[in-house]
């Protein structure tokens, strides 16, 4: 049985899953969560996922949500094939990799979907960008990449030499961001511009890409 | 040699550590962070923990940063002694991590602000942000709800056993007791269930000591 994987290409979460699933070279069904219809706040997604959000993952009987709890289940269950998104054959290698995917969780991520939010997700509700939030995360996330920079002249990917989780939970969001005017973040950021420039022409990410088709606002 | 963990014992994110460690019979060094002086914020320790914040560890050569990095490798590295933290299969470790996901995404967003505003900023000097302090309880009734219908049919949040799923909640959820918080927990019939099923852990009343809050 084909795992299935609750929500739409567009969102970049349930991007993350998708881009896991085919560097994992494994076949999955996307079922379709109407988002603009808040499909996903109907008791029926809810009973999936009591957050009322996509992705939600079905294995048989295993029913998961929150992406990254999601890409790790994939990851280990198929270790064995595709890309070694883990680095599990060593454990320091491992939590290294878990070290940096904790990092996007807790540093990156609050601070880029703040971004996205105000810039794809507040237009689309009729709304105008809050330009004071855009502003105060921007600077988060510059201090952020500053970080990144600095390892990236280190190492060629976050985790070690090695194209991992770590690296593949950034991809959706950063691709959101560098459509914004703030793409100079990550431009003007060698290390951080090369990195970039190789995770998002993997072949796995060029089949999720054109699904990522909501346009921000470019100011 | 034992492994030095660089924070303050009444600090959240080092306390997760800590519980890790003692639910696992781990031995360890504190090595004091001094936060109320910021010393976080300096280059010593910035090479430990580039983000400037604690705790950081140190086991021979290996170090690491980010606390739940860091009980995750202590927890599959002592997998046979103490505490099962991790969950038995692969399918039962995908719904721990799933609830330790739902700790960092949705709980620990709101918990933040308000230990930042009513526990933290007093002990430094400024000033609180009501408002804020205010909206956030509101968004985290909504959480609670959640959790106290998880906790319904679950006796922990990953299912019958105590697993990082709950150690993750702990600390934040130990400062945010002692605010009004507290009631909103109270108010919740199975999570305040829970919260007294985990803290009568022996490794938590451990911890409670060694960071000097008084027990009743």
């Amino acid at each position: 049985m084909v795992m299935k994987v609750y929500g739409d290409g567009m969102s970049a979460c349930v991007a993350r899953v998708l881009l896991c699933l085919h560097e994992k070279e494994t076949e999955f069904e996307l079922v379709p969560v109407d988002l603009f219809a808040c499909h996903h706040k109907l008791p029926s997604f809810l009973s999936m996922n009591p957050f009322g959000q996509v992705p939600v993952l079905q294995d048989g009987d295993l029913t998961l949500f929150e992406s990254r709890a999601i890409t790790a289940y994939i990851a280990e269950k198929h270790k064995d094939k595709g890309t070694d998104l883990t680095r599990h054959l060593d454990a320091k290698e491992a939590v290294i990799v878990k070290l940096w995917s904790e990092v996007e969780s807790h540093h990156f991520n609050p601070a880029i979907s703040a971004v996205i939010h105000q810039l794809i997700v507040v237009p689309l509700q009729g709304k105008t960008p809050d330009a004071a939030i855009v502003e105060e995360n921007l600077e988060k996330l510059g201090k952020v990449l500053d970080v990144y920079e600095e390892k990236l002249g280190k190492t060629k990917y976050l985790a070690g030499d090695s194209y991992t989780l770590a690296d593949l939970h950034h991809v959706p969001y950063t691709y959101y961001f560098m459509k914004t005017g703030h793409a100079g973040l990550v431009n003007d950021r060698p290390n951080v511009k090369a990195w970039w420039e190789d995770v998002c022409s993997r072949p796995a990410f060029l089949k999720v890409s054109p699904g990522l088709t909501v346009a921000p606002a470019t100011n | 040699m034992v492994v030095k963990l660089y924070g303050q014992v009444t600090a959240a994110c080092p306390q997760r550590v800590l519980l890790c460690f003692l639910e696992k019979e781990i031995e360890f060094e504190i090595v004091h962070v001094d936060l109320d002086t910021l010393e976080q914020k300096k280059p010593e320790h910035l090479l430990r923990q580039p983000f400037g914040q604690v705790p950081a560890i140190e086991d021979g050569d290996f170090k690491l940063f980010e606390s739940r990095a860091i009980a995750r490798y202590y927890a599959t590295k002592y997998a046979d002694q103490g505490t099962n933290l991790l969950g038995k299969s692969l399918e039962h470790r995908a719904i721990v991590d799933q609830w330790a996901d739902v700790e960092t995404h949705y709980f620990n967003v709101l918990a933040f602000p308000i230990v930042l505003n009513l526990v933290i900023k007093p002990r430094l000097g400024e000033e609180c942000d009501v408002v804020l302090v205010e909206e956030t309880k509101v968004k985290l009734e909504v959480v609670l709800d959640i959790y106290e219908n998880r906790l319904a049919s679950n006796r922990f949040l990953a299912g019958d056993e105590f697993t990082m799923a709950d150690l993750t909640h702990m600390p934040a959820m130990g400062h945010l007791m002692g605010t009004d918080v507290n009631r909103m927990v109270k108010a919740r019939v199975n999570m305040n269930r829970w919260w007294e099923d985990i803290t009568a852990r022996p490794a938590w009343k451990k911890l409670m000591k060694m960071a000097g809050f008084g027990l009743a």
